[in-house]
């Protein structure tokens, strides 16, 4: 997967973020089997400590689950996955209106202009 | 895997004749980290590494690593890249493959020989005959091949292009004993801050911040790279003032 | 780990040595072929091929000239820059991080360098018996038989022959140290390494020489040599006489090579100063 990382925050809650919306894109399916930290922190190019305590924190909010037998798998817990996906989608249109409240539209403003993109797309 | 301190300094001093290279430098560093020993070029950080690794003795102060002065044992715990190019040069790889392996029981001939294959270095090479980059590389091999408890790499990236960069870099992360731990050296932030777990800086012989990444940057909000700027901030001549005169 | 460290400087000095002791033979065999055997044969031959057999002769003899002064230059280069190169040059880092004690470094490059030197001498000893032709190789048998001889004899002639022997090899090992010591303090200035390298080995070369004047001294007030010239001559005598002198310059010898070594080891342990 691509990483995009920011230099001037902690690297793990942005490694631990970018997975979440890989496992709610179906990047990783529900399920399926999560790469090793050392696969994924040679991706990143980041150490494995760091990966190492991402996907902790994913497995303590339950998206990852380690199973003794067949290694860390993706959740199967479809409402958490909907739910997260749903919070992610709230907080981008958040912060798309808040962008546009910053140059100057409304949230009617913003909801009107969406439809009619929408109508002169048909 | 063992715990505890893996190296302790106690009021740690080194001088060169008259100069004052180390001042008084406390520190305790912890096992299972990569760790970043920054500062700009003559601020003491190969000093600082040939102290622990026993090259040179401390004018004053104490060196613990796992527990132990400086000697035989902990150069069985150290796997050291000096910033130099260090064999003989009659030496072929596969003799220094087969010194590694003679002298270091923690020495993994057989990955260190992939990693030469890998990179279409041949066990008949001579070290004398290689180009600079690749001599690098070797060192860096054999030294990553080992399992352990310390790694010291004096300044891996300087002078290296982005592509030697990325590889020595990989290599480092990859392949280092994850109990032990790694210091590297380095006045080129930008380019390793992702892959350190803490940073220590060094200042004049001074070591004036040992803090881990995620706290430096949870409380200032800037890049390592950032902060290392600010505090290593040279105030440039710029001319004088029309008002002084 | 000595005996590793010791394989790995053998190696590392073989091969320029190899090279060299080869062509003095090979020289020395040339010019033995051109000096002897073509002489012969060209005997009574025309004034052309005199000329050409004496040009070709003066060469070779040239060649084996240049090639005696090189394994010379060599040896000593070799015993001088192992040591300077690979402990105080950029090989020392990689060399004194092993885990292995100074003095161990410094054993195998003496064991080393000693051996090198004899070969050295062998080879050369080796090449003037060439020189001298196959009558020369009598000379072997001759000192074979002078030692049954002697054996027969006195079996303690032996002794003291390998008694001597072994004080050559250890004055030798002697005189390696204290290059070495020369060098070991050397390093530690910062610049001119060489120059205080030089420096002492002469101030160390000085120091033995007081040391025994000083020991003559104290012999002396101790009427050693009274006690000595009171030996008489007869045969059990001379050989308690000639155990004495040799149990006197082994000791003589040993203190030097003891005394070279501990500056060497305690210089490399305490302040080691690589560029």
């Amino acid at each position: 997967m691509k990483w995009k990382l920011d230099d001037s925050r902690p690297i793990w809650p942005q490694l631990k973020e970018q997975l979440i919306i890989a496992i709610v894109a179906g990047e990783y399916k529900m399920g399926g089997a999560f790469p090793t930290v050392r696969e994924l922190a040679e991706s990143a190019g980041v150490n494995r400590n760091t990966m190492q305590r991402a996907l902790s924190e994913l497995e303590h909010d339950g998206f990852v689950i380690t199973n003794r037998t067949v290694g860390r798998v993706v959740t199967t817990d479809e409402g958490l996955v909907a739910k997260m996906k749903e919070s992610i989608a709230k907080q981008t249109i958040e912060k798309f209106i808040r962008e546009m409240e910053a140059i100057g539209y409304s949230e009617d403003d913003v909801v009107k202009m969406i439809k009619k993109r929408g109508e002169e797309d048909k | 895997m063992k715990t505890g301190t893996l190296i302790e300094c106690f009021d740690v001093s080194k001088a060169f004749g008259s100069k004052l290279a180390l001042n008084r430098v406390n520190l305790s560093v912890g096992r299972g980290k990569v760790i970043g020993l920054l500062g700009p070029n003559g601020s003491g950080k190969t000093t600082f590494i040939k102290l622990i690794n026993g090259l040179i003795r401390p004018t004053k102060g104490e060196i613990l690593i796992d527990g132990r002065k400086p000697g035989v044992y902990t150069k069985l715990i150290i796997s050291y890249l000096p910033d130099r190019p260090y064999f003989a040069d009659w030496m072929t790889v596969k003799d220094v493959l087969s010194m590694f392996s003679e002298f270091y029981q923690d020495f993994d001939r057989n990955k260190a020989e992939n990693m030469c294959a890998a990179m279409n270095i041949q066990p008949e090479d001579r070290i004398k005959t290689m180009s600079k980059g690749t001599r690098e590389k070797v060192q860096l091999v054999l030294v990553m091949s080992r399992k352990a408890q310390l790694y010291l790499l004096d300044e891996p990236i300087a002078g290296v292009d982005p592509a030697a960069r990325d590889y020595i870099l990989t290599t480092i992360i990859n392949n280092y004993n994850e109990d032990g731990t790694v210091i590297i050296s380095t006045h080129l932030i930008s380019d390793i801050e992702r892959i350190l777990d803490e940073v220590i800086f060094i200042k004049d012989g001074k070591m004036v911040r040992h803090e881990s990444v995620d706290e430096i940057k949870e409380k200032e909000g800037k890049s390592i790279d950032d902060v290392f700027k600010d505090t290593f901030r040279m105030e440039p001549f710029m001319g004088v003032n029309r008002n002084d005169r | 780990m000595t005996g590793r460290l010791i394989k790995y400087e053998i190696r590392s000095s073989i091969k320029l040595m190899a090279v060299i002791w080869a062509a003095l033979i090979a020289a020395s065999l040339l010019f033995s072929v051109s000096s002897n055997l073509l002489r012969r044969t060209f005997e009574g031959a025309s004034q052309g091929a005199n000329t050409l057999v004496s040009i070709v002769g003066t060469i070779t003899g040239f060649m084996y000239i240049s090639i005696f002064i090189a394994l010379v230059a060599a040896t000593v280069i070799i015993v001088i820059l192992r040591f300077y190169k690979g402990l105080l040059g950029d090989e020392g880092y990689l060399m004194h991080t092993l885990p292995v004690k100074p003095w161990q470094l410094i054993t195998s490059k003496g064991l080393v360098a000693a051996g090198v030197v004899l070969l050295s001498i062998i080879v050369a000893m080796v090449s003037l018996a060439i020189l001298a032709g196959l009558s020369s190789l009598s000379v072997i048998p001759d000192i074979f038989s002078g030692i049954a001889k002697a054996w027969k004899e006195d079996p303690r002639y032996i002794l003291i022959i390998v008694e001597v022997l072994v004080i050559m090899v250890l004055s030798l090992l002697k005189s390696i140290y204290q290059v070495y010591a020369s060098l070991a303090i050397g390093q530690l200035a910062g610049k001119h390494r060489i120059l205080l390298s030089l420096a002492a080995y002469i101030g160390l070369s000085t120091a033995v020489t007081v040391f025994f004047i000083i020991l003559g001294m104290i012999a002396g007030s101790f009427d050693m040599v009274d006690l000595l010239s009171s030996w008489d001559g007869s045969a059990g005598n001379m050989f308690g006489l000639s155990q004495f002198v040799i149990a006197v310059m082994f000791g003589l010898t040993a203190i030097q090579l003891v005394a070279f070594h501990i500056i060497t080891e305690r210089i490399l342990s305490l302040k080691l100063n690589l560029q």
